[in-house]
């Protein structure tokens, strides 16, 4: 006689509804038991607010990155416009490729330098900006 | 209804993971557990996957004005259930939104990995939320939670020995709670999956740190997983 498997767990019943009401804003994520297999919809206003665009690039391979002295008024790749804000020497380069490895080395995947440095502006744009202000309490 | 935040500026110390492990196990044990991620752009697990005991709810801080009304409507929701247990996952880098969630929590955790400036930077957080705390004249716990450590007692010791570390220990005495989330693959899995049940290690080592949290914030304790 073989043991019955027990259910898996679910989320406390006493919050359905409130998941159920953050599901609806557009910029918020939310499960739902409802949803629960369902990946969040891209085409409704439920949408996550998940960047897909900068994902997208972060994860490009270097091969598809278009490479540079090309001719004039081409769009610069989000990697050539970093180089040419910041216009690392090879030593900061350097550092920059020392900080990849400690930071993400350990995630198991080869990091480029660009994405460092894309991670450290996205970091300083946002103290600069949007993230000063201090969530209400 | 009892709030603890996991926070830390260092990026990779844990928050996430830790916070998915509590939230597990306090869910587990018959709690009501909700979990905030604060920054929906960090690693987000799967949203609505079957097998979460234990609500998910994702924030977009880039927008401190709606995420605040939202987390008003959860908190304001939260206190009025019994046994509900809000576990606040804090984004890297956010020192503003950080101090904002700090003075919401009953206990703060500063997940801290196993690097030496990952030490150093999760001891500067741990201060900087004490001092924070009690001049606005509360008397928060604040508490660092050793995380990917060494697991066996073989990797452990030797690693103890090592003059940055053995210096953290000591400087540390008494900040630390006594639970160690150790390297584990599985908690890993627990954030990727869709069916993140966890593995019975890691049902372990959250059920150890749910026991040690509750007992932090004077809850009730809750019944066996």
């Amino acid at each position: 006689m073989t043991k019955e498997k027990p259910g898996k767990p679910a989320p406390p019943s006493d919050f359905a509804d409130l998941a159920a009401a953050f599901a609806m804003p557009g910029k918020t994520t939310a499960s739902s038991t409802q949803e629960a297999s369902q990946p969040p919809s891209t085409t409704s206003d439920t949408e996550v607010a998940l960047p897909p665009a900068k994902v997208a690039v972060r994860m490009r391979k270097t091969a598809q990155v278009p490479q540079a002295g090309r001719g004039p008024g081409r769009p610069k790749s989000p990697e050539e416009l970093v180089n040419q804000t910041l216009s690392l020497r090879a030593d900061q380069m350097a550092k920059v490729h020392k900080i990849a490895a400690a930071e993400y080395g350990r995630l198991g995947r080869r990091v480029l330098p660009s994405e460092i440095v894309r991670s450290l502006l996205d970091i300083a744009f946002e103290h600069q900006g949007k993230n000063t202000k201090v969530l209400k309490s | 209804m009892k709030t603890i935040a996991f926070l830390g500026r260092k990026g990779g110390g844990g928050k996430t993971a830790c916070s998915h492990v509590l939230a597990l196990a306090a869910g587990l044990a018959g709690y009501k557990p909700l979990l905030i991620q604060i920054d929906v752009r960090t690693a987000t697990p799967p949203m609505g996957a079957p097998g979460r005991p234990y609500w998910l709810f994702g924030l977009d801080v880039s927008q401190p004005e709606q995420a605040a009304m939202y987390m008003g409507t959860i908190f304001d929701r939260t206190t009025k259930t019994s046994g509900s247990l809000v576990i606040l996952d804090g984004g890297a880098n956010r020192d503003a939104v950080d101090v904002g969630l700090a003075r919401r929590a009953d206990l703060i955790i500063v997940p801290v990995a196993d690097g030496p400036e990952d030490l150093e930077v999760a001891v500067d957080d741990r201060n900087r939320f004490e001092q924070l705390l009690r001049g606005d004249g509360k008397q928060t716990p604040v508490h660092l939670l050793l995380n990917r450590w060494p697991g066996r007692q073989s990797e452990l010791q030797p690693f103890l020995r090592e003059d940055y570390v053995a210096r953290f220990m000591e400087q540390t005495e008494g900040q630390r709670l006594s639970t160690m989330v150790p390297r584990f693959k599985s908690v890993k899995a627990l954030l990727d999956h869709n069916s993140p049940e966890g593995r019975s290690a890691v049902r372990k080592v959250g059920r150890q740190l749910l026991d040690e949290v509750s007992g932090l914030l004077g809850i009730p304790p809750a019944r066996a997983a």
